[in-house]
């Protein structure tokens, strides 16, 4: 993928830069509002990484008007306010997602990801399959090496949402939020406790352990062990 | 925070106004009816007085002449008079005895006019009686004749009684028109005084209950000075407490944007080491730390701007309609994982039917996950955790109960102050000592009601209503 990142902060820039090349995609950065709107006007973006708080041009002023122009690039809003209003206008100014400062960079690439992939279309796949894991979307039903696994039903979309993500990293908060979606920072260890329980019925008695932490980052579901 | 109560009728100016006009009007009226009435008994008495006056010239003139009472009789005519008119004529001998009466109506008789026995002569000149059984005053003149006999004319004339009805019937019109006016008079100055004042209470009430003190409020112009210059000053007010409010959100915004975006790089820079494969030994844990430093630093960073803002009593809430027991639902889900771990029952009770409330959801849901957070955190194994809803009259009221280790009654008052904890909590679990507070806060800025029950040792139960 090729992604346009916005952002006037050089090391910020340069750490989502990296991260995002280390994940094998085609990064670009400008660091004020001018050249941003100049090279989001002139490319083809598979999606745009936006501080709104930006020297020259505003990082709203630059997403309504590429809105206006018709351009559809998925687009991830970042904010240092962390202010609900930030949030609205930011939607309001035809943002795909918001984000607030200081984030989990693998809270912004599942983000991304999730953007892009609502930007492609529907997804028409019924099944995930990982190595040997493979889950069902439609039977709702799990297998691994051909053995079948029951599983509560949030042990089920946390397997998916791993799954869908396979060999990236995925935080606590965006594993909280895509279960329940309740907007509110995680309070104690809920996510642990539920990665522990799918773990447990995932990983027990084979040899390699897909479902691994790494810690400071957060869960990965790793396709080979 | 505040509630806004809207003032009864019975108690407000309108209604004093009213009764203050009914009240002056009516006192006018009366006033004005007794001052009428006497001028009129006076102009009568007047008219009546001449009458008698005259009658009494001709008849003296005529007695004079020796003529006998016959033809006094025949001497006295009525017929210039109406029939309504009371008319009398007597006269008294010497020794104050009745010698000849004549009276129209006829059979009109008065008692003071009836005495045969002696008296003293009436002394000359004008006597009034008032007639209860004909309601008219009677003008009587008394003229001593040269012969030593008196003579008495006395007249009542129709006209008091006639006045006195136009007089009731104008009362009532003029009851009436002023019952009118004085209403009509207390909707003009309804409409002067009390409109400027209702936009005043209207604009309070709004910028209190949304805490949208930015928006200033639209100027208040009235055609009465002293409401025009409460009506600018208050314009003027509102626009100096909507400067420094903006000016505090302002301050706040920029004081979060400096310590988000250091933080920010700080936790990308660790999470980018950390992707690397060649660390040396123990420093992924380091960088770890770092990292959960920095979420730690980011949710107290978080807490403060939140527990300031709300603490000021203003909160900005964005209010949407939601199902309230969705939400509760899923956080008893979310938190039944943790329950289950720690081997404690949790339980929601919800109504059949969605229960809907207006509110900011986000904050809400945040509110009641501290509610049960806590609940959680502080029931030991075995221990039961309750989280219900239901309906009542006047909202809806949430209950959060468990089996956990209580708050001593010396704390209870204190569980809402910011950063107080419990001695039994400290004990027990870490924490800032942030939650409880906000949780008040939240609450009270829907203008709900939080209450809390708890026996040491035998657990707490929480109730929020809404």
């Amino acid at each position: 993928m090729k992604i346009l990142v916005i952002e006037d902060d050089e090391k910020i820039a340069q750490f989502i830069c990296v991260g995002l090349q280390r994940e094998g995609h085609t990064v670009d950065i400008a660091t004020t509002g001018t050249e941003g709107a100049d090279l989001l006007a002139g490319n083809r973006y598979d999606a745009a990484v936006l501080d709104i708080m930006l020297p020259g041009v505003s990082g709203l002023d630059i997403l309504r008007n590429a809105r206006r122009r018709g351009d559809a690039t998925p687009v991830l809003v970042l904010s240092a306010k962390g202010e609900l209003d930030d949030r609205v206008r930011g939607l309001e100014a035809g943002a795909d997602d918001y984000m607030p400062k200081p984030f989990a960079f693998s809270e912004l690439y599942a983000r991304i990801h999730a953007i892009t992939r609502r930007a492609s279309g529907a997804q028409t796949e019924t099944r995930l399959t990982a190595g040997d894991v493979t889950l069902d979307l439609l039977t709702r039903t799990c297998t691994r090496d051909g053995r079948k696994i029951e599983l509560q039903p949030r042990e089920f979309t946390l397997l998916e949402l791993l799954l869908r993500n396979v060999n990236h990293p995925l935080d606590k908060t965006t594993i909280q939020e895509r279960i329940w979606g309740l907007g509110i920072e995680p309070q104690t260890n809920i996510v642990d406790v539920l990665v522990c329980k799918l773990r447990n019925k995932i990983d027990s008695g084979f040899e390699s352990k897909r479902i691994q932490t790494i810690r400071g980052v957060g869960y990965v579901f790793r396709s080979e062990a | 925070m505040f509630s806004v109560r809207k003032p009864k009728f019975l108690h407000s100016f309108v209604f004093y106004l009213l009764l203050g006009y009914l009240a002056v009007y009516a006192i006018g009226t009366v006033t004005v009816f007794l001052l009428t009435r006497h001028v009129i008994v006076k102009s009568v008495r007047g008219y009546d007085r001449q009458d008698v006056m005259a009658e009494s010239k001709d008849l003296v003139s005529l007695l004079e002449q020796n003529l006998s009472g016959n033809l006094l009789a025949e001497a006295v005519t009525m017929k210039h008079y109406p029939p309504s008119t009371i008319f009398i004529v007597r006269i008294l001998n010497k020794s104050g005895r009745e010698e000849y009466t004549m009276s129209w109506p006829v059979r009109f008789a008065l008692p003071v006019w009836r005495g045969t026995e002696e008296a003293p002569l009436p002394p000359e000149g004008f006597s009034e009686f008032f007639i209860k059984a004909y309601e008219r005053h009677i003008q009587i003149q008394t003229t001593h004749l040269k012969d030593g006999r008196a003579l008495q004319v006395g007249k009542g004339s129709f006209l008091e009684v006639d006045q006195k009805g136009m007089m009731l019937r104008t009362l009532e019109i003029f009851a009436a028109l002023s019952t009118l006016f004085s209403v009509l008079s207390a909707f003009v100055m309804l409409f002067l005084t009390v409109r400027p004042i209702r936009k005043m209470t209207g604009e309070m009430t709004r910028i209190i209950e949304t805490g949208e003190f930015e928006r200033g409020a639209p100027p208040v112009k009235s055609m009465i000075g002293e409401l025009d210059t409460l009506g600018r000053l208050f314009n003027v007010m509102t626009e100096k407490y909507a400067n420094l409010i903006r000016a505090m959100r302002q301050t706040m915004e920029n004081v979060a944007h400096d310590f988000r975006t250091p933080l920010t790089r700080i936790r990308g820079g660790c999470e980018l080491a950390l992707n690397r494969r060649d660390l040396p030994e123990g420093l992924a844990d380091t960088l770890a730390d770092v990292i959960e430093d920095c979420d730690h630093a980011k949710m107290q960073l978080q807490n403060l701007l939140d527990a300031r803002e709300m603490e000021s009593g203003f909160v900005k809430l964005s209010r949407e309609t939601f199902s309230l027991s969705a939400v509760l639902r899923d956080l008893v889900d979310m938190y039944s994982l943790i329950a289950e771990d720690k081997g404690i029952e949790l339980r929601g009770e919800f109504p059949e039917t969605d229960a809907v409330y207006c509110g900011d959801r986000q904050r809400l849901t945040r509110a009641f996950a501290n509610l049960i957070d806590n609940s959680v955190k502080y029931t030991p194994k075995g221990g039961f955790v309750r989280v219900s809803l239901t309906r009542e009259e006047d909202g809806l009221r949430v209950e959060v109960s468990d089996t956990g280790i209580g708050i001593p009654e010396d704390e209870q008052g204190l569980i809402w102050q910011r950063l107080f904890r419990g001695k039994t909590a400290q004990a027990t679990e870490k924490g800032l000592g942030l939650g409880l507070n906000i949780v008040h806060v939240i609450v009270t800025a829907h203008g709900g009601k939080i209450t809390v029950r708890s026996r040491s040792g035998e657990g707490t139960t929480f109730t929020v209503r809404l």
